[in-house]
């Protein structure tokens, strides 16, 4: 026993020694962008000075890993990036997004569950915007709004690692990231497709309704508002993978419509958005798992050329409401 | 011998036989993580299930020549059936399958430290250390009362990973069923065809009451290859065969896991590496000397400075070298098992 006692403890210094924190800088906030063929990353640090505060270091590089060195370079310790918990891309990295996003996945210290979001903000003055807006830490305020804003349906969760797990089987939605009177604001979203796809709140907080990512939502509809809990959408793929459709059914706890008059609406609101974002290659339903379940090997699934067939595809939409109208 | 005896006899048998069930783990876990799942991704859990079957086909062979002969050992029944050559022959052969058992796994748990965890250090100074605190728990039955002691503790912290890995399972994960092609599978049962070789190992052991000992081996077979299955169905396909090096392998489990998670995960799999590798230098130690009545106090010294050494060479080197020597380590137990068991119904014992 006591020598086991010895091995636990041996076994435990070592590991220890692993993670020096003293001497490290842990970024809490991310930010990647690109003009031209040069690469300029900002990583938000805490400055450890009594009464705290929060400083952005900047790397750049022909590449974004020289970008991130530079920074480590210039940061005052090593710069960590485990207790990340926003990742920002400049909307002008477009189709390199998905890259960028394939290359910190791949760096061991980066914190696979921060969130990623898409700007049109200037990075320098985002980051700089980027405060404690309650108590001391930056990462709690993050975290807060996040939640806050993923329960109000204005954004979708969008993790390093949802987005990554998602593969070539479904387009992620990441959080659009704006500056509201000098402090970030979180609302709508970018779908990945060719290009980052602009959705606005509303559109957010249809899809959060078909994917379940909220327990209850307030719709603001064309015509007014309705507020739903509940929801649970089931969604087919056709045998011949040329239709689509949805059968949502929730619980309407206050509306402005009738339970008729609300099916209608959202109906049509639904099939507008699905039809927007097939077109345009974006499939952030996740019809692609269903696809891939009729393939046998990674030669017939990219054979058949999924992104192409759901620019083709029909969607159905019904909508069953219960509950007080 | 009084009861007394009798029972401590049997609990350090069984303790022995948890070590073993553990290395045979370890290992299979091992192989299929990384050379069979970067080969096939999504189809590696059934492909591994295909490459067990070698290896208990040999074990099922081995364990009847030992029915046939009527011995408690698989030692014991090489003798009868080939002779002193055919147990010295084992003793041989298990000694160098274990050593590169060994060497297979001080190389992933050293390059786990180094490249993936970033733990501070050369290869070499953490090999030192790691052959100093196996020092420590070298002795005869150490080892095995260790992972004895430590079984609960480690299923428990791996049913507890299980259930939070499959909140993030998805079915659709699995598919591709084929992965990508036939050729892709093909290799990868290559890689993996002698993965389940430990089994045999279980035979070595004297018996202790309870269930017979390849029906042991059963559980540890198949919670490895349920472990992988596991990862397939919360990473896609796609994503398991972009890894590329021995480290991004062994990380992939805990790759997206929450940070508690991964510490949890981390050092559940450095401490059953651990107990894997001083278990495979303890047996193969204790094969070298079969035949001798009592092993050189100084030979466990010279079997943890080999393994020491080893890691002074450049790791991918070595872990390419025993990546072509691995799919062959199932061919001298399946050969020792083709001479035995003809032999021993030759000289079969009339009752």
């Amino acid at each position: 026993m006591k020598k086991l006692l010895i091995l636990l403890m041996l076994l435990t210094c070592t590991s220890c020694s692993a993670l020096p924190a003293e001497e490290r800088a842990f970024a809490v906030a991310l930010c990647v962008e690109r003009e031209g063929t040069l690469w300029r990353v900002h990583g938000r640090i805490p400055t450890y000075k009594t009464g705290g505060g929060y400083t952005t270091v900047t790397g750049e590089g022909d590449s974004l890993s020289a970008a991130l060195a530079d920074m480590d370079a210039s940061a005052p310790m090593h710069l960590h990036l485990s207790q990340l918990r926003l990742l920002v891309l400049e909307e002008g990295l477009g189709a390199d997004m998905s890259a960028v996003l394939h290359e910190l996945s791949d760096r061991v210290d980066v914190r696979p569950h921060c969130a990623v979001a898409v700007t049109d903000v200037p990075a320098k003055e985002l980051m700089d915007a980027l405060k404690p807006a309650t108590g001391a830490r930056l990462s709690k305020t993050i975290d807060v709004l996040l939640d806050t804003r993923i329960e109000q349906g204005a954004v979708l969760p969008a993790t390093l690692a949802d987005v990554i797990r998602m593969g070539e089987r479904q387009s992620p939605v990441l959080i659009a990231l704006t500056l509201t009177d000098g402090a970030i604001d979180l609302s709508g979203g970018y779908g990945m497709a060719d290009s980052a796809l602009p959705l606005t709140a509303r559109e957010t907080t249809l899809l959060s309704l078909l994917r379940g990512d909220a327990k209850t939502l307030r719709l603001s509809l064309s015509g007014g508002t309705a507020e739903v809990r509940d929801a649970r959408a089931k969604i087919r793929l056709s045998q011949g993978m040329q239709s689509a459709s949805i059968e949502l059914t929730m619980t309407v706890t206050a509306s402005a419509f009738t339970a008729d008059g609300l099916e209608e609406v959202l109906a049509g609101e639904l099939l507008t958005l699905l039809e927007r974002l097939s077109a345009a290659g974006c499939d952030v339903l996740g019809l692609g798992r269903k696809a891939i379940l009729r393939t046998a090997n990674m030669a017939e699934w990219h054979g058949l050329e999924w992104t192409a067939r759901l620019r083709q595809i029909s969607w159905t939409v019904s909508v069953g409401v219960s509950g007080p109208a | 011998m009084n009861r007394q005896t009798i029972s401590r006899l049997d609990g350090e048998r069984r303790a022995q036989g948890t070590l073993l069930r553990l290395l045979c783990a370890v290992s299979i876990w091992r192989t299929v993580m990384t050379r069979v799942l970067p080969l096939c991704g999504a189809s590696a859990w059934w492909t591994a299930l295909l490459c067990l079957l070698p290896g208990f086909a040999v074990a099922a062979l081995l364990r009847f020549t030992m029915y046939l002969t009527h011995s408690a050992t698989l030692a014991e029944a090489m003798r009868a059936s080939i002779g002193r050559a055919g147990a010295f022959l084992l003793s041989g052969a298990l000694a160098v399958l274990l050593a590169v058992d060994a060497v297979s796994s001080i190389t992933a748990l050293i390059t786990l430290f180094t490249q993936g965890v970033g733990t501070r250090g050369t290869p070499l100074t953490l090999a030192a250390l790691t052959g100093v605190v196996l020092l420590f728990s070298l002795h005869r039955e150490g080892l095995a009362r260790g992972a004895h002691f430590l079984r609960f503790v480690m299923a428990a912290a791996a049913i507890l990973l299980a259930v939070i890995l499959l909140g993030d399972a998805q079915p659709d994960h699995l598919f591709p069923l084929y992965g990508d092609g036939l050729d892709a599978v093909l290799a990868a049962a290559e890689a993996g065809f002698s993965l389940a070789w430990p089994v045999v190992l279980l035979l070595t052991a004297e018996p202790a009451q309870g269930k017979g000992r390849l029906r042991g081996a059963i559980l540890p077979a198949f919670v490895s290859v349920g472990a992988v299955l596991l990862l397939t169905l919360t990473i896609p396909h796609e994503l398991l065969i972009r890894q590329d090096g021995l480290a991004a392998l062994l990380l992939l489990p805990t790759r997206y896991a929450p940070n508690a998670l991964r510490v949890l995960t981390l050092s559940l799999l450095m401490l059953t590496f651990f107990l894997a590798i001083g278990a495979s230098a303890q047996l193969a130690t204790d094969q070298l000397f079969v035949a001798a009545k009592r092993v050189p106090v100084w030979l466990p010294y010279v079997v943890l400075a080999a393994l020491f050494l080893s890691q002074a060479t450049d790791a991918s080197a070595l872990w390419t070298l025993l990546g072509c020597i691995e799919p062959w380590l199932i061919a001298p137990l399946a050969l020792l098992a083709l001479i035995s068991w003809p032999l021993a119904l030759k000289w079969r014992k009339c009752p």
